[in-house]
């Protein structure tokens, strides 16, 4: 009865974290304490069940991130950015999307579109241009940019955690379908949109005059901010550390949650006059945290109780006795439950999943690659619809804020193709992976 | 597109206005400009001078019309009508030149202008006085750095206004370390014995020989004119409106709906973009060709008047040939 039991609160409290019937962090430790109060897990294990590496770094990381961002370096970049497209749509769009998918490879998805987004809509709005494209553009660059490292999206912060696989492990192997994705979409993109969006507008004296007039406006209203170069130069050199610091780690032999705190607690010691720390500890998304917390017991409660060994098996089941296929079916199965459902959960779930998967594996097969097929169904999924991630989210509530209405259909208008671009170009890529 | 990109030129000037002030709008507007004329491709002159002729349409009929930004695009005009005219076969890339030579002296020449004005102000007395000031305006912060630089001793009231506009003036006086105090606009009366002097700027004179100026200057211009004690308003000739002003009231209302802050009561609040003071409540006009007063500012106006409506007819023959 106890195994019914368990996967029942399980499921229940999935389908109200999908819905947001609630809080999502209030649901994930209800369902957290009710395995231990029905005595699925005790104390202890629940407390086991957490993967601390997984939550330090992500604490470490929003720190790093507050704390930068309170320099103002990210404003900085943006407006930089904008200033070098010179108001041509076509620059703007490919510079604006590709630098969001570079950062937020290193940072996160939801801080790269906070950034970009609000300065996106008032540029292209002033310019009389819709910004709907470039807005929807740059939140699925932000996912599919995220793809590429382990600290790029929750998803990779879990397997990352999970696994042990290396900073470098992860953009080894995920450059090519990232990168082939980015180009691919990226094309797709100027050629769809080249005639009513894109097209340069260097032969419209009135467009590039109220084009230059905006870029002058959000350059002095940045310069009239109160900026401390030093903190900026502070911030950049611990980020650039921490970047060396995971593409050295397996040198160093430290693990990436380590790097990431390091450099957090670096910062804040250097600078220390200019961070205002209170402000900044209260900017980590500790609810957020909370809910990985209570994710991490619930997924422990229902792999002790044997469900995730039947799923496993199901999944194996799919694949037959072809590895391509099994890895297509974890990547298909992952993109499209990360459409509808939140990945972060879902990706929890899937960890030991995976592990059992990896146990049963017959033959001279790479088991790593049904990490990277996991991770691109989980990331790349999430492009698919306006709720598959949380920059989609916030993306979308930025837009509106700045008069942009993105509906739910108008979204996936865009996102369910080019998602399914980015899971073929996943699909081809893991296929060689297992012929070559 | 005609009607929303006039509606969003308009409100882009406001927001700059609002923010930097008429005088640095206008450099900016032309800074703009000069990199918009030279990310220019695949024109010719007639091609330009007709989008010219169409974006001064749209310059000309902002709400709140910009005079100084109008004379600047009346003064490039006239390059690319003399061109058209006169030099029809000469290749673009060499009148876009002249084009970008002209803007950078009207650049400079509108640096000069206010580098001039405020050279004047240094005529005024302030030793020892206190100074009310009001509007944000760059140019009255640049006469009280340039007097404090001067080595005189003076004290600044600002009658507070919205946050947006007070703010920036008390950052700027924070910055140069002027002494100053700051009195809600409403309450003004009760420091009426310590102020001096008034420094004020505006927007423009029109040709009723009233200034535009920020909401709530006319209360306190007349204030001071009443209790006479010396009003002095600060603008170059180049922010005059060059053309016969046609309504008495040319200012812009903003109706919307308010929430009482406690009690579930909407009503409807009005705010208005500008005051409109007549010009004979200054004790003088300080302008980059002089100190003025009011009676003698009208005569200057009317003579620049006289001489843009003489060109602007020599310019509507020509096109009419």
């Amino acid at each position: 009865m106890l195994p019914w039991i368990t996967i029942a609160i399980f499921i229940t409290v999935f389908v109200l974290i999908v819905f947001e019937v609630f809080d999502k962090a209030v649901l994930a430790m209800i369902g957290a304490v009710s395995m231990v109060l029905i005595g699925v897990l005790d104390f202890e294990s629940a407390i086991h069940a957490i993967e601390f590496e997984t939550i330090i770094l992500l604490m470490a990381m929003m720190l790093l991130v507050e704390v930068s961002r309170e320099s103002g370096i990210f404003s900085y970049l943006t407006v930089r950015i904008a200033q070098r497209s010179k108001g041509n749509p076509l620059l703007l769009f490919l510079l604006f999307c590709g630098v969001t998918a570079f950062m937020s490879a290193f940072l996160d998805n939801v801080t790269t579109i906070v950034l970009v987004v609000p300065i996106t809509a008032t540029l292209l709005k002033g310019m009389g241009r819709d910004p709907k494209p470039y807005i929807i553009g740059e939140i699925i660059f932000s996912n599919i940019g995220g793809a590429m490292t382990l600290i790029g999206d929750p998803p990779n912060i879990i397997i990352g955690g999970a696994t042990g696989l290396s900073f470098n492990q992860f953009i080894i192997n995920l450059w090519i379908p990232v990168l082939g994705s980015i180009g691919l979409i990226g094309a797709v993109f100027v050629a769809t949109h080249w005639k009513h969006h894109l097209k340069p507008i260097t032969s419209d004296l009135k467009k590039l005059f109220v084009s230059q007039l905006l870029l002058k406006q959000i350059k002095y209203r940045f310069e009239n901010l109160y900026l401390n170069k030093a903190f900026m130069r502070k911030s950049v050199a611990v980020l650039i550390l921490i970047v060396l610091g995971f593409l050295f780690q397996s040198y160093l032999n430290l693990s990436v949650a380590l790097i990431a705190l390091a450099g957090a607690v670096l910062l804040l010691l250097i600078a220390a006059k200019e961070a205002n720390l209170e402000h900044s500890l209260k900017s980590i998304e500790w609810s957020t945290l909370l809910f990985f917390c209570g994710l991490f017991v619930m997924v422990g409660a229902i792999e002790h109780v044997g469900f995730l060994d039947i799923l496993s098996e199901k999944i194996l089941n799919l694949g037959g006795d072809s590895y391509i296929v099994l890895l297509l079916a974890v990547l298909w199965i992952s993109g499209f439950a990360s459409m509808i459902l939140d990945n972060i959960p879902f990706v929890t779930l899937m960890v030991p999943v995976i592990f059992n998967i990896q146990a049963s594996l017959i033959g001279d097969v790479d088991p790593n690659l049904l990490w990277w097929a996991l991770s691109l169904g989980a990331c790349l999924g999430g492009n698919g619809t306006l709720i598959g991630a949380s920059a989609n989210v916030i993306g979308s509530d930025l837009a509106k804020k700045e008069g942009v209405n993105i509906s739910f259909l108008q979204f996936m208008k865009y996102g369910l193709p080019l998602t399914f671009i980015s899971l073929v170009v996943s699909s081809c890529y893991l296929a060689l992976r297992v012929i070559l | 597109m005609p009607e929303a990109y006039q509606k969003r030129l308009s409100e882009l000037f406001r927001e700059i206005e609002v923010d930097i002030g008429a005088t640095n709008l206008s450099l900016l507007v032309l800074e703009s400009f000069a990199d918009a004329v030279r990310g220019l491709k695949g024109q010719n002159h007639h091609g330009f001078y007709e989008a010219l002729i169409g974006l001064t349409e749209f310059i000309k009929n902002t709400e709140p019309k910009f005079a100084i930004i109008i004379d600047s695009f009346y003064e490039i005009l006239k390059l690319a009508h003399d061109e058209e005219m006169h030099h029809l076969n000469e290749d673009f890339p060499l009148k876009k030149k002249k084009f970008l030579k002209r803007l950078k002296d009207l650049i400079k020449a509108e640096r000069a202008e206010e580098k001039a004005l405020v050279k004047h102000a240094l005529e005024i007395d302030v030793e020892g006085k206190e100074i009310l000031i009001h509007d944000n305006s760059r140019t009255i912060h640049r006469v009280l750095n340039a007097l404090k630089r001067a080595g005189k001793h003076f004290r600044v009231i600002v009658a507070e206004q919205d946050p947006d506009k007070t703010g920036p003036i008390i950052e700027a006086l924070h910055k140069k370390r002027i002494p100053f105090r700051v009195v809600p606009a409403y309450m003004i009366t009760h420091v009426n014995e310590h102020i001096d002097m008034v420094f004020l700027s505006g927007l423009t004179l029109k040709s009723t020989m009233n200034f535009v100026m920020d909401p709530g200057t006319n209360g306190l211009v007349s204030q001071f004119h009443l209790m006479k004690k010396p009003v002095y308003l600060f603008m170059v000739t180049s922010k005059f409106s060059m053309w016969k002003a046609k309504k008495k009231i040319g200012v812009y209302s903003h109706v919307h709906r308010r929430r009482h802050h406690c009690k579930p009561i909407d009503f409807e609040r009005i705010k208005f973009s500008h005051d409109r003071v007549s010009a004979k409540l200054m004790k003088k006009i300080v302008t980059e060709q002089g100190v003025f007063t009011p009676k003698q500012i009208e005569t200057i106006f009317n003579k620049k008047l006289q001489k843009r409506l003489k060109l602007d007819k020599k310019f509507h023959q020509d096109l009419k040939r």
